[in-house]
């Protein structure tokens, strides 16, 4: 496939794509301070050289800091932080309604009839006839 | 009611309802041919109010108001309906395409009410199908994610069905127009801002946005694409509608677009943290209704139209990855770039796209939200909408590409190995909606010709030197930023709490409330009970028992005894063919009319 010699092809120089970006990234701010007319510019901040290559970049760095302080104040958790939603409860004696909860007070009629049958953990506090 | 109108949606829903009974060899040509005749229609529709009925002489409905709002959103969900059919088009089960049709039926339903009644109809619609496209995922969590979804949404429909109401026998009128939103900007009364958080919920403004990345990560791979689209669209359609120009959604969209961007850092599964870029960019869209200026609506609209799109394919590149390998998290993925390089180009023009790149199609419609913030003189909502856009661009111009394709993580043997480019039908969509948001960026007035405000709009120009410079400026040295500080972007695999955590976890104070301080309530409420009501029950249960035995078991053995004589009789003529009976029962109910209407024509003379 030609698609994949030419990633192939771009990441055997990554050194020189590399440098190439580093060039256009130069002559960017080069280009931004010597020939771009900035009458277009809304407030005066705007007329610092080179301001939306620093305000870009800048930008970036907050972005990544700050997101990254906030995510470890507690934000980010463990993966299965929610996976103890109906089943774990239940076995501690949490859970809103088991099946046989359901059947015990007569809103369902019994699965099968058997007294054995097992739907699930049954709650401590569940029931009370 | 006036002479007949076709609504569009009705297209989709009788296409729907009829799909099951359409032959396998004839599936696939008939699943794009009603999207497609839905956009026709729709093209083909003249401006005006159309549909207009009065249920019980009381509530005017109103299904077609056509205007230039209107259509810009109804052009563009029905295009995205193709492209989304088009790309789960060789998914095998129908109801997954009926309930993604019913959601695009509500949507559109939504973009032509001209009323209250009309509008909540559609609305609800919409939430009660788009469900379906989270639970035909299957897995236990999607289970779960789709009752949140659907609680989230229901408690946002009771806000707007309340405001609704109260709005209407306040004011005496259900229509919602442009009175309406004069009187929701300018004299906001509790009505309008119980509607105004129905509509705010739908566009996931946060707090009230924590149901799009639980539910849209977890939907099914197609049913993304077209979650991504609808929702929050419709909303933003109905924002503009309802409250363009209101104060507060100016703060509350760049919030939002600023939102998105943190949690996305944070983010470790591609389509969740795409479902946060879309309260990012709805962000922008928020704002630009609450500007309120014509200009502004003019960027809502058009961001809606190239959201649509970018996003749309976005969620295709993502879900194709998840398709073929079965994965979404970057920690599962890496280096794909070997097995599935064309769906890493579409990706990225994507990505490109959100980014707003010039000659992409984000860059001719966020920078018209941007300039309508600095040109009301509201700096700072300039500013900080273009440091979402390096956000923006760090996330899914970068990040999802580079984690996906790139990166060090080498994926599962398994997931290795099942990767591959995905079928026909999905590379057509991407390739489609690729083209799309190239074109809307290269040749603007395909765009800006459909806006709200077409002349206003044909006067702006986004490709000067200035903004040409400025967006690249922002974007690549963004790009260095990203690569400097790559270690600190590889995803950990974590989750990220949000504003859900209040009902994923705020149910267990309920549920101490159930066990403890409830149930001693009832338990003494059964005491009571057993004591005042049981005792004189039983006794009256006794004496009615004898009757029971005594009068009416005589009478049921007779009557028994007669059925089972008719019974007997009967059972010869039932043979056990289903169609024969049937035919029996219609000849029977046939000539029972027959035999009424007989009898009426010889009373009436």
């Amino acid at each position: 496939m030609k698609l994949v010699k030419l990633i192939q092809f771009l990441r055997e120089r990554l050194k020189t794509v590399t440098l190439v970006c580093i060039a256009v990234l130069v002559l960017l701010a080069v280009a931004d301070i010597f020939l771009v007319n900035n009458d277009e510019a809304h407030t005066a901040a705007e007329r610092f050289p080179a301001f939306w290559s620093i305000f870009g970049f800048g930008g970036c760095v907050l972005i990544i800091i700050f997101s990254k302080w906030f995510g470890h104040l507690g934000i980010m958790t463990r993966e299965d932080y929610y996976e103890d939603e109906p089943a774990a409860a239940a076995a501690d004696g949490s859970a809103a309604f088991t099946r046989q909860d359901v059947e015990s007070h007569g809103m369902l009629p019994p699965k099968g009839g058997a007294p054995g049958e097992n739907h699930g953990p049954t709650p401590k506090g569940g029931h009370h006839e | 009611m006036n002479s007949f109108w076709l609504h569009p949606s009705l297209i989709l829903i009788l296409g729907a309802l009829v799909l099951p009974l359409v032959p396998a060899r004839l599936k696939r040509g008939y699943l794009l041919l009603i999207p497609i005749l839905l956009f026709a229609r729709i093209l083909t529709m003249a401006h005006g109010e159309f549909g207009q009925v009065h249920v019980l002489n009381k509530w005017p409905m109103v299904f077609g108001r056509v205007d230039a709002l209107s259509s810009v959103f109804g052009y563009i969900m029905s295009l995205m309906c193709i492209l989304g059919t088009l790309y789960g088009l060789h998914v095998k089960e129908d109801a997954q395409h009926i309930a993604s049709w019913f959601y695009v039926a509500g949507s559109v339903g939504c973009i032509y009410a001209g009323d209250f009644i009309t509008l909540f109809l559609f609305w609800e619609l919409m939430a009660f199908s788009s469900v379906f496209l989270i639970w035909f995922r299957r897995r236990r969590e999607s289970l779960w994610a789709g009752y949140r979804y659907l609680l989230v949404h229901v408690a946002g429909g009771v806000a707007l069905l309340g405001g609704m109401v109260w709005h209407c026998k306040t004011q005496g009128s259900w229509a919602f127009d442009a009175s309406f939103c004069q009187l929701a900007v300018h004299h906001a009364t509790p009505a309008t801002y119980l509607i105004m958080i129905g509509f705010i919920l739908n566009a996931a403004v946060p707090p009230l946005h924590a149901w799009l990345p639980d539910a849209y990560g977890e939907a099914t791979f197609n049913g993304s694409v077209f979650m991504c689209a609808f929702t929050t669209k419709t909303a933003v359609y109905a924002l503009c509608r309802g409250f363009a120009g209101t104060e507060i959604l100016v703060v509350l969209g760049v919030i939002m677009a600023l939102y998105g961007v943190v949690y996305a850092v944070l983010e470790n599964d591609c389509r969740r943290l795409l479902a946060y870029h879309i309260i990012s960019q709805v962000g922008y869209m928020v704002a630009g209704v609450g500007l309120g200026t014509q200009m502004a609506i003019n960027g809502a609209c058009a961001h809606a139209f190239a959201h649509i799109l970018y996003k749309g394919l976005l969620f295709m590149g993502c879900g194709a990855v998840l398709h073929m390998t079965g994965e979404s998290k970057f920690t599962e993925l890496g280096g794909l770039w070997k097995k599935m390089p064309w769906t890493f180009v579409f990706t990225l023009i994507g990505g490109l796209s959100i980014s707003a790149f010039p000659l992409f199609s984000g860059f001719v419609s966020k920078s018209m939200i941007v300039s309508a913030g600095f040109e009301e003189h509201k700096y700072w909502v300039g500013f900080l909408l273009l440091l979402a856009s390096a956000g923006t661009f760090l996330h899914t111009g970068l990040k999802v590409p580079y984690f996906i394709w790139f990166g060090k993580n080498q994926p599962k043997k398994e997931t290795w190995d099942r990767a591959a480019e995905p079928p026909w039908n999905m590379n057509a969509a991407m390739i489609v909606a690729s083209a799309l948001c190239i074109f809307i960026g290269c040749y603007t007035p395909y765009l800006y010709k459909m806006l709200p405000y077409p002349d206003l709009a044909a006067e702006y120009h986004p490709y000067t030197a200035y903004h040409i410079f400025e967006t690249l400026q922002i974007l690549l040295f963004t790009g260095l930023g990203f690569f400097l500080l790559l270690k600190k972007l590889v995803p950990d695999p974590t989750i990220s709490l949000d504003m859900d955590w209040f009902y994923r976890k705020g149910w267990r104070v309920v549920l101490w409330f159930a066990r403890k301080p409830v149930q001693l309530v009832d338990t003494w409420v059964g005491e009571l009970y057993r004591v005042a009501g049981l005792v004189p029950l039983m006794l009256t249960a006794r004496i009615s028992g004898m009757f029971d035995n005594e009068v009416i078991d005589g009478a049921v053995d007779g009557l028994a005894g007669t059925i089972r004589g008719i019974g007997r009789r009967l059972r010869f003529v039932q043979r056990g063919q289903m169609q024969q009976s049937l035919a029996f029962a219609f000849a029977v109910a046939a000539a029972l009319i027959i035999a009424y209407l007989v009898y009426s024509n010889v009373l009436a003379q």
